[in-house]
């Protein structure tokens, strides 16, 4: 008969489980046991480097899973070259809705706005980057060390910047 | 009074959305461990600054940075604990000797076969089976510099093809530095971007895949310092 894994080695698991499940990409859901089990035996290993018990947080379990999770994505997509969403769910809002058109529409905008963030004075780039990441104009600051006057400053003129160099390629911003 | 218009950033995340599936990844694509330690604060603002130049032209990696926020920012869950090898208490004085003695003899036993039969070289050796007088010789330099970051294991017959993994290991972490696939090659050169934010002294652990007509054949672990 098999011996039952001890009970903190199955929270240990169904917590890995559990935040894979909630980002893992659509086309890589079949993986999350897999990915799980990867995630697992890289804590496992940590664990056993250590002579007494240890205390893992939720917050270093995310660590470990995501790696785990970006190792996947990366190998997939140079394997398979899957479409790219990495998203765990469906982006939410208008972006839902996109039809082909407007979908290659906005892949041409997107292919636009890397170039011109290419050519963009490279502190408005930073601001910028990380406030289209989703970091808000304090996170900006802190992140960069700045000031959050000047990480206001920044992202609205690398805005002002973006939408000049888009309207010079013909794209209304 | 300046206001940042919600909906151009809104349209910016879509479009680089859209353009991200053009994207495979990256020589300069940074490690995992790196972009959440990045969205964590753990960095300095001149290291975050770095990675944000290339994740503003790397799309796949704004993606994956964008998990590692929401990722953080999720409520905290109860920890985990793990037992440690607890050992067993044993507390007839005959009992530890002895095992210490079996132990010493193990070792020694174990000693002696590895003189005996081990190659000349420092190296792991296995063979796949299928083709005749093939093996994978893994040769574990102890230190190599980034510029020449050569990994070797042997020569390679036709029709073999090697996978490479190549893995940072720690104390606490371990994070893939790079991978690749379809060599038919004995060696493999690791770039020097993959190298550029680790620090000299890292340890690496690299293993070769060998792959012939369906079969397959992982080496051990060679562990390599970054000079």
């Amino acid at each position: 008969m098999e011996a039952e894994p001890p009970i903190s080695y199955r929270v240990l698991r169904r917590e890995l489980v559990s935040i894979l499940r909630r980002k893992c990409p659509g086309w890589l859901r079949g993986s999350v046991d897999d990915l799980a089990q990867e995630a697992v035996l890289r804590v496992w290993e940590i664990q056993q480097r250590s002579e007494q018990d240890r205390t893992f947080s939720s917050f270093y379990l995310r660590k470990v899973a995501y790696s785990v999770l970006v190792d996947e994505i990366r190998r997939t997509v140079r394997r398979k070259e899957e479409p790219l969403d990495v998203e765990g769910e469906p982006p939410t809002g208008a972006s839902t809705a996109l039809g082909p058109d407007q979908h290659l529409a906005s892949r041409e905008m997107g292919r636009a706005i890397v170039d011109c963030m290419g050519s963009m004075n490279r502190n408005r780039c930073r601001a910028l980057t990380l406030r289209r990441l989703g970091h808000n104009a304090q996170e900006v600051a802190d992140l960069l060390g700045w000031g959050l006057k000047q990480a206001r400053n920044r992202i609205y003129r690398g805005l002002a910047d973006l939408r000049l160099c888009l309207s010079k390629k013909d794209f209304t911003f | 009074m300046n206001r940042e218009p919600q909906q151009a950033i809104e349209r910016i995340r879509v479009s680089l959305r859209a353009a991200a599936g053009e994207q495979v990844p990256r020589a300069d694509c940074p490690p995992g461990a790196r972009l959440w330690e990045a969205v964590a604060g753990e960095l300095s603002p001149k290291e975050v600054g770095e990675l944000t130049d290339h994740v503003a032209s790397c799309l796949l990696c704004g993606q994956l940075w964008e998990v590692a926020r929401e990722l953080r920012e999720e409520p905290q869950s109860p920890p985990v604990v793990l037992q440690g090898p607890s050992p067993r208490r044993d507390t007839h004085l005959w009992w530890r000797y002895g095992r210490l003695a079996a132990a010493l003899l193990i070792v020694a036993v174990g000693l002696f076969a590895v003189r005996l039969w081990a190659p000349s070289e420092d190296t792991e050796i296995t063979t796949l089976r299928g083709v005749e007088g093939f093996s994978l010789r893994l040769s574990t330099p102890k230190t190599l510099p980034r510029r020449n970051f050569l990994l070797r294991w042997g020569e390679i017959p036709d029709g073999v093809r090697c996978e490479v993994r190549v893995v940072w290991s720690t104390e606490e972490d371990q994070e893939l530095v790079d991978e690749v696939e379809d060599l038919h090659a004995a060696e493999y050169l690791v770039p020097e971007e993959k190298l550029r934010v680790l620090s000299t002294g890292s340890r690496l652990r690299y293993t070769v895949v060998a792959f012939h007509r369906g079969l397959e054949i992982s080496s051990k672990s060679g562990i390599v310092e970054l000079e």
